[in-house]
């Protein structure tokens, strides 16, 4: 729907998808206890938390350890008014990453997440 | 108006067309996409659509609208004349597909297959800017038309059936 | 698991994620509508079949009540409204397929008819407030002379007028719960004892009392076998109407149903005035206030539930 990550704020696209959702396997959904509609946060294996939360969808579409989520959202500069800290940032949680020596290609598929339903920033003014 | 359920991504191109060419406020919309999931994984089947008003041969707006703003043409489209709508809000009472809205000057808007592009000659906004090119317009009553040829060759279904509308917008399936 | 869900994110105001078109004026104007109607009726046939000095209250008093229901349920009407400077355009045209153009011609006849009715009766009902003017006191001796004329020309009214807001809801097919026949008999019903509730309230001698009470007692019976024939209509329905039902038998709005309209509306006022058909003595308010009630609670619930029920998504 949106293109890249700057399209997010555009008054069109936004009104018709404002964040983007996680997509739960329903299997896990039923370990953890998450519901569809449900607000939860992102940790990675490096301790870095997703600064802001994200709403699961509970689908099929998705393996069982595997989440998925749409790429552009979780913009924490205030000026976009429109996608200010609606949806996270799944860059941010990418910290684990081998580069080519020769030719840079990064490897970005060692990151694993674990999924929090408490807001862990509950502590901190962000 | 015949859509190919196998072709459409779900872009949503026709949603914002729609909206750009019709001044649509932002907050409404006048065709949405739909998306259907059946199955657990990995045996899953998918199914997305784009819905709008299906323009119906028994079209219930039409027939209990109290003031005759509701008005179908003789090509099958169903139109809705605002000056004289006095904004009852029946017509959205009896929509099976959730169509019509309230505009927010008052009176009950909706799809109307993009009628003053077809004057002209153009296709619907949707139709044109459709990427996978899913969607198809045309005359079902002229049996050479490219339209009614999709409806022989392929299999075909239109959006509950048992609500006795008559849609007139099909889905290639 | 089965999973529908909208991706292009559409939540128009109103319409997601459940209808919200008519709120409480439409359901108001049901009431009022259905009250109205079933007092014309009763004032109607009193004075065709010449009773009219026996039950005073039947054609005088109550009659009050009918034009000022009818312009509070015009009123409410006209504020649900949302394109309200075009109104008019409802009487450029009639439309035979809308029921909601019935209504607003039947409305605009039979609301002049009342007030006509009731000034006909004004040297009776206002003795102190004399009217001024020699026009208007033979316009009134005029209407006393016609006023079985409008009495013949007000039953048949008052039965569309209680009957069509039944009908208006159930030709609607997109709507399961209200797609059902019965709905226009089980509104003219509930609409006619109503009616008589508020004759009994407002009626001086026990006599009235005691006929209206009976009137009363069947209309209930009436109504709730067209209750339950209406549930059973909806069990032996398809799906669509099974998920209907459920929303009134097992769902959020069981409490309001049952409790208030059938036990609190119907059963309790029939058994009480059973016993006072019987013998014993209860003072007849109770039984006509909670009728009344019960008809206003019963039109909220039809016309909230109503929209919750859809055949998509």
């Amino acid at each position: 729907m949106h293109t890249f990550s700057r399209t997010a704020n555009n008054p069109n696209l936004n009104d018709l998808k404002k964040e983007n959702d996680l997509w739960v396997n329903p299997k896990v959904a039923r370990i953890l206890g998450i519901k569809t509609g449900q607000y939860v946060w992102l940790k990675n294996q490096d301790d870095v938390t997703s600064t802001f939360s994200i709403k699961v969808r509970v689908t099929e579409r998705v393996r069982w350890d595997s989440v998925y989520m749409v790429h552009g959202f979780g913009h924490d500069n205030k000026k976009l008014t429109r996608a200010y800290a609606k949806g996270i940032n799944d860059t941010q949680l990418i910290s684990k990453i081998a580069v080519d020596p020769i030719m840079g290609g990064t490897g970005i598929r060692g990151n694993f997440v674990t999924i929090l339903t408490e807001n862990p920033h509950k502590n901190i003014e962000i | 108006m015949v859509i190919d359920t196998l072709k459409c991504v779900g872009c949503s191109d026709c949603v914002v067309a729609c909206q750009t060419e019709n001044d649509v406020p932002i907050g409404y919309c006048r065709d949405w996409i739909t998306e259907t999931v059946n199955g657990s994984y990995p045996t899953i089947e998918l199914e997305l659509k784009s819905e709008r008003c299906n323009h119906c041969d028994n079209a219930p707006c039409v027939r209990c609208c109290p003031t005759g703003a509701s008005h179908q043409l003789d090509n099958g489209i169903v139109l809705v004349t605002g000056n004289e709508c006095i904004g009852c809000g029946a017509c959205i009472e009896s929509c099976p597909y959730d169509a019509r809205y309230q505009h927010p000057d008052g009176y009950v808007d909706k799809c109307t297959f993009c009628h003053h592009r077809l004057e002209k000659g153009q296709l619907p906004a949707c139709v044109s800017v459709c990427p996978t090119k899913c969607m198809y317009f045309g005359d079902l009553d002229n049996p050479n038309s490219e339209v009614s040829k999709l409806l022989k060759n392929r299999k075909h279904k239109t959006l509950a059936p048992e609500a006795g509308t008559k849609p007139q917008v099909y889905y290639l399936t | 698991m089965q999973e529908e869900l909208f991706t292009s994110g559409r939540n128009i105001p109103n319409i997601d994620p459940s209808l919200e078109i008519w709120h409480w004026p439409i359901s108001v104007y049901l009431f009022l509508g259905g009250l109205a109607a079933g007092l014309l009726f009763f004032a109607g046939l009193i004075t065709v079949l010449g009773k009219d000095k026996e039950y005073p209250a039947s054609v005088k008093f109550a009659s009050i009540v009918s034009p000022i229901a009818l312009t509070l349920g015009l009123l409410a009407l006209f504020y649900d409204l949302t394109h309200k400077l075009y109104f008019w355009r409802l009487y450029t045209t009639i439309r035979i397929e809308s029921p909601m153009s019935w209504g607003a011609w039947v409305l605009l006849i039979i609301t002049p008819i009342s007030f006509l009715w009731v000034m006909s009766y004004y040297s009776e009902l206002f003795p102190k407030w004399k009217l001024n003017f020699e026009f208007l006191n033979t316009f009134e001796k005029f209407l006393q002379k016609n006023r079985r004329n409008m009495a013949i020309a007000l039953i048949p009214l008052s039965i569309i007028l209680g009957i069509y807001t039944g009908i208006l809801l159930s030709a609607f097919n997109a709507r399961p719960l209200w797609n059902n026949a019965i709905l226009g008999p089980l509104f003219l019903v509930s609409g006619l004892s109503t009616g008589a509730a508020t004759i009994i309230l407002l009626a001086k001698s026990a006599k009235e009392k005691h006929l209206f009470g009976k009137i009363d007692l069947i209309l209930i019976v009436i109504e709730l076998g067209l209750i339950v024939h209406m549930l059973m209509g909806m069990y032996a329905g398809s799906e669509v109407q099974l998920e209907a039902m459920q929303l009134l038998v097992g769902g959020e709005f069981t409490l309001m149903f049952f409790g208030f309209v059938i036990i609190l509306g119907l059963i309790v006022p029939a058994i009480l005035e059973l016993t006072e058909l019987i013998g014993y003595k209860i003072p007849v308010a109770i039984p006509a206030l909670l009728v009344l009630i019960g008809g206003l609670v019963f039109r909220f619930v039809m016309v909230e539930a109503g929209q919750i029920t859809r055949y998509l998504y």
